[in-house]
């Protein structure tokens, strides 16, 4: 008796032993499964949402690179804010104008893009852009008068840099806003340097720094947004090491007017939306924002055959979507591209 | 005289009890693995964070923000229901449901962000 009950016992003690085991099994893969959390820090910042998510940092450290931005729109790239750089250089009245080392390179490194794109890309596009006032209180389609004659001040051969100096010509207007996402990713980057954040994404308007490693030291996965639905959802899936991503699109800042659709990626040829290209979207991967940036508004206005070569030139890949949902890819990027939505074509 | 049981009613009680405590924690944690909260920011600030798993009716929120963005809140999900903005951009998001879908107002500087491991998996940002 004694031993059916000391036998009965350790029956009940295995039985709850067994559970015990179960249940901290399960734990341990749920932990596994949930994913680590990323500091988390959301604001607004050269008219658009910065979203930053940092591993291995603290929020303190989140709110800098947020700062950081805010003061690089504020002090160097804003054609609105008083007292910013690009400001000073616009109502300079075509005087040399002292702006700092920092911001002359800015210009400099975008006057090599606009001459490498054949004038695709041109940042003193902004008395066109003026016009058209995308996104803004007065956004109109301006008359064809008013897109002749604000072309004539469109012009990228016309900036002269000395040092830290720059001059325009009268008449001219600097507008960064084809590249300014992305060099808010470059001082991001440069800010993350100085920390010991082991990883990071942060997205400035969709212009996008993929940082370090993620804690779980897989690859990083980057959705391209689909051009035909909210910003919410993605047509392919890029894995991804460091990068700086920029993408270019036409469902973005457009209006409609007369049945007609305008978008805000202006030729700096004929002053009207780019659209002999049939693109609905262009994504470029790049060692740095600026470059992704500027090269994703330009191979926009180029269209994939003539985009080839400005890639390569700057070791960039990119992700062309046209109208027809096909999509192109270069080289580099196939291998690590993958469709997740129905209806879009790879092409070989 | 008869047989005694080899488990009796009080033994099948404790592991009755077992069993139950053990299912009932990991159902906890598993609702942790499972929930998804919407998070809310107005000018910068962190203004509410909703677990959307556990709303059970739906409820509307009204910021007190530069044209008065409205939010409804349902389980599961959320999104700007109206706002006096030009370009009711914000509305035209739609609803969002999974981690890391976002909308925002920008002339109001409104922004809601979900965050959790629900549908969390694929990608780690979207660029657009």
């Amino acid at each position: 008796m004694i031993a059916k009950h000391k036998g009965k016992r350790k029956l009940i003690v295995i039985f709850a032993g067994c559970v015990i085991c179960l249940a901290l099994l399960l734990s341990i893969i749920f932990d596994f499964l949930e994913e680590k959390e990323a500091i988390s820090y959301v604001d607004i910042a050269m008219g658009t949402v910065v979203d930053i998510s940092l591993y291995g940092g603290t929020l303190d450290v989140a709110e800098n690179v947020f700062n950081s931005i805010k003061k690089l729109e504020n002090e160097q790239l804003s054609w609105r804010i008083v007292d910013s750089d690009i400001y000073k250089i616009n109502t300079s009245d075509g005087k040399l104008t002292a702006v700092g080392s920092y911001t002359a390179g800015l210009i400099s490194e975008a006057l090599a893009l606009c001459e490498d794109s054949g004038g695709a890309l041109d940042i003193t596009i902004g008395s066109v852009m003026q016009l058209w006032d995308f996104g803004g209180e007065n956004q109109r389609l301006p008359s064809n008068e008013e897109i002749s004659k604000a072309l004539t001040s469109v012009d990228y051969s016309k900036v002269f840099i000395q040092d830290s100096n720059v001059r325009i010509d009268k008449g001219q207007f600097l507008d960064l806003g084809a590249l300014g996402k992305g060099i808010a990713c470059d001082r991001a980057a440069m800010l993350l340097e100085t920390t010991n954040v082991q990883g990071a994404n942060v997205s400035v308007g969709g212009s996008i720094l993929i940082y370090g490693e993620k804690p779980d030291s897989k690859v990083w996965s980057v959705g391209i947004r689909n051009p035909v639905k909210t910003q919410n959802d993605y047509f392919a899936i890029v894995k991804t090491q460091e990068a700086f991503i920029s993408t270019s699109g036409s469902y973005e800042k457009n209006f409609y007017e007369n049945g007609e659709a305008y978008h805000h990626i202006i030729s700096p040829k004929t002053g009207y939306p780019a659209t002999n290209s049939n693109l609905l979207s262009v994504t470029v991967f790049a060692n740095s924002g600026l470059v992704s940036d500027a090269l994703s508004t330009a191979c926009f206005v180029m269209g994939y055959e003539k985009s080839l070569p400005i890639l390569a030139d700057y070791s960039a890949e990119a992700v062309f979507v046209d109208k027809e949902k096909n999509v192109y890819v270069t080289d580099g990027l196939r291998s690590s591209i993958e469709l997740s939505e129905g209806g879009f074509k790879l092409h070989e | 005289m008869n047989e005694r049981k080899l488990f009796k009613k009080t033994d099948a009680l404790i592991i009755f009890v077992i069993i139950m405590v053990t299912v009932m924690l990991l159902l906890m944690r598993l609702d942790k693995y499972d929930a998804i909260s919407a998070y809310i920011y107005s000018n910068g600030n962190e203004i509410s964070v909703i677990n959307l798993s556990e709303v059970k009716e739906p409820y509307s929120i009204t910021v007190e923000d530069r044209f008065n963005s409205v939010i409804t809140v349902e389980k599961g999900r959320i999104k700007f229901e109206s706002a006096q903005c030009k370009d009711k951009i914000c509305v035209s998001f739609g609803w969002l449901t999974k981690s890391g879908d976002m909308a925002a107002c920008l002339p109001s500087e409104t922004i809601i962000i979900l965050k959790g491991n629900k549908d969390s998996g694929k990608v780690d940002v979207i660029t657009y």
